[in-house]
């Protein structure tokens, strides 16, 4: 009886993970495929001429010649990638500069305004990015940042800092206040307490954060579209693909496949604070 | 306690950020819904009711939001279903547990344009897994159409079901995590069965964050765009063009700046309203 009800779990888990993987797996065969393979509707679930010449092209970039579509253009993903990868970092070290200090005041002091400053945070939290795109566009229009790296900065830590302010405080509530208050009465100021005592003692607050602004950043879609124009990011790189209507399906998978391996590997490694981070939507105040 | 001075400086940086970036923008997209606005002068018009009037009249508008509605709850219930049973297998205490919690993580890091080709890829109609799958296992003679007018949205919600289930699954797993074993126990004891056992014990537990969980998922169901953007565009034909694909479409192609801004303004009063919900939801938790 026992067995039988290990055999049924063991079933019910192959069936959940399949759930999660399978989709991938159409995409990593398809970036292993010629784009004749792909066409053929004989061949087999696996790819039979194992190709890397996907993953050269979308790397070197330069024409590409399919099957029947003629030449199509491709532009090398490195570039992509470092922009990708300069804004999130960027933006993940500027939400920390700002939201670390903001969340130790609200975690350690009384002051006038406080609720209704936590409440805004709170309030900020549930506007979503797409209704203030226009406005957002429009300022930074005026400042002259469209189609800079600064400007999707602003943007992508504008609507992570209200959460990540949050996060951060529920850190520096569980650290106990002894720490700090101990040096507050040897005569450090609060300031000298944060930087010296408490921030080393966050980390995994730092952690939460940043893989938190990270990952929204690298997977954000719409203010890349719409702040940048030629040197975008790597969603608008990916989604463009499929614009010209002659999809470089291949191409595309292999594209794909590199975009995925970063916050993969990331969500991976870092997974006790992701999810920590994420449990707190479900925690009051 | 301590001095009052300190927390101004420490909160003031990121109350500034937050002020202009993005309150700031909030009180110019209400300025710009009720303005004509020539973007070659930078010169605003107050307009009323004017440009909210222009929607309604826009045939586009009452059938999409309509079908944002009906996205939304899609997501919400097949991503909170689905989550849910996710973290019930992810509960039970097996060997090789641990790497099936690891993966469960995946769907919700990646970004959502490429959940959105993955569940293309599946579905397409000339190179789609499948198709092939079924084409190999001689179940069809010829490849069929699976993305329709008809089913379309449904279909594109597939790839968000896919993602918040994902992210229910964790919420959820954690609150599981948090039920004392010896209440297991007593009701083993008393001879519960694993069915009344849920019933009982684990559901009226995790069920206030399976609620978050539900109005979340409704959230990101009524503003997704970056799915149904790569998925279908709108289309075919308008049977997935939601309020997000509207918005961009007359702000950012049409460039009638100020029908976008009306539209996001829709949009925003909805979130305000789903957001009160939430909140009554977290606090009643809390008490």
């Amino acid at each position: 009886m026992k067995s039988i009800k290990s055999i049924f779990l063991y079933l019910l888990l192959m069936i959940g993970l399949m759930y999660i993987l399978l989709p991938f797996y159409w995409l990593v065969c398809t970036s292993f495929m010629t784009l004749t393979e792909l066409g053929a509707k004989e061949q087999s679930l696996i790819p039979n001429h194992f190709t890397l010449e996907n993953y050269f092209q979308v790397i070197l970039g330069g024409y590409s010649y399919g099957a029947s579509q003629g030449a199509i253009f491709l532009r090398s993903i490195l570039p992509y990638i470092g922009r990708s990868f300069i804004v999130a970092v960027s933006t993940a070290i500027l939400v920390i500069i700002l939201a670390s200090p903001a969340a130790y005041a609200y975690s350690r002091f009384n002051f006038k305004g406080k609720n209704i400053f936590f409440f805004i945070m709170l309030l900020l939290r549930s506007v979503p990015p797409i209704a203030i795109v226009v406005p957002f566009f429009m300022i930074m229009l005026r400042m002259q940042l469209i189609n800079t790296l600064p400007g999707i900065i602003l943007a992508h830590t504008s609507f992570t800092l209200p959460f990540s302010i949050w996060i951060f405080k529920d850190y520096l509530d569980a650290l106990p206040r002894v720490l700090d208050e101990a040096a507050v009465i040897d005569g450090a100021s609060p300031i000298i307490a944060f930087s010296r005592i408490i921030l080393p003692n966050a980390k995994p607050g730092i952690f939460a954060v940043f893989i938190y602004t990270f990952l929204t950043s690298w997977s954000e879609f719409l203010y890349a579209l719409v702040l940048l124009s030629s040197e975008t990011t790597l969603p608008p790189l990916l989604a463009g693909f499929q614009a010209a209507n002659q999809v470089a399906w291949t191409q595309l998978a292999a594209a794909s496949v590199i975009s995925v391996i970063l916050p993969v590997i990331m969500a991976f490694l870092m997974q006790k604070y992701l999810i920590k981070g994420l449990v707190i939507i479900t925690k009051g105040f | 306690m301590l001095k009052n001075k300190y927390p101004i400086f420490m909160i003031i940086p990121s109350f500034l950020y937050i002020v202009f970036f993005f309150i700031f923008p909030m009180v110019w997209l209400f300025v710009m819904a009720f303005s004509f606005i020539d973007l070659k002068s930078w010169s605003f018009r107050f307009a009323g009711f004017n440009n909210f009037a222009m929607i309604i009249k826009d045939e586009e508008f009452v059938p999409s939001l309509i079908r944002t509605i009906l996205y939304g709850a899609y997501v919400s219930i097949g991503g909170s279903v689905i989550g849910l049973l996710l973290a019930l297998l992810a509960n039970q205490k097996i060997k090789g547990i641990g790497v099936f919690r690891a993966f469960l993580v995946i769907p919700w890091c990646i970004p959502p344009i490429i959940s959105g080709y993955l569940w293309l890829w599946i579905f397409d109609a000339n190179f789609g897994f499948l198709n092939r799958l079924l084409y190999t296992l001689q179940l069809i003679k010829r490849y069929i159409i699976f993305v329709t007018r008809e089913n379309a949205l449904i279909m594109s919600s597939i790839p968000a079901i896919w993602v918040q289930s994902s992210f229910t699954s964790l919420i959820c797993l954690s609150a599981l995590q948090g039920i004392p074993i010896d209440i297991y126990e007593a009701s083993e004891i008393d001879g519960a069965t694993s069915f009344k056992r849920f019933l009982y014990i684990t559901f009226p537990f995790i069920r206030p964050i399976w609620a978050l969980a539900f109005i979340i998922n409704f959230t990101i169901g009524f503003i997704m765009f970056d799915i149904i953007y790569v998925m279908t565009a709108g289309g075919p034909g308008t049977s997935t063009l939601l309020l997000s694909i509207l918005l961009y479409r007359e702000a950012f192609l049409k460039l009638r700046i100020e029908t976008g801004a009306a539209l996001a303004c829709i949009q925003l009063v909805v979130m305000l309203i789903l957001c009160t919900l939430y909140l009554l939801l977290l606090y009643r938790r809390r008490e």
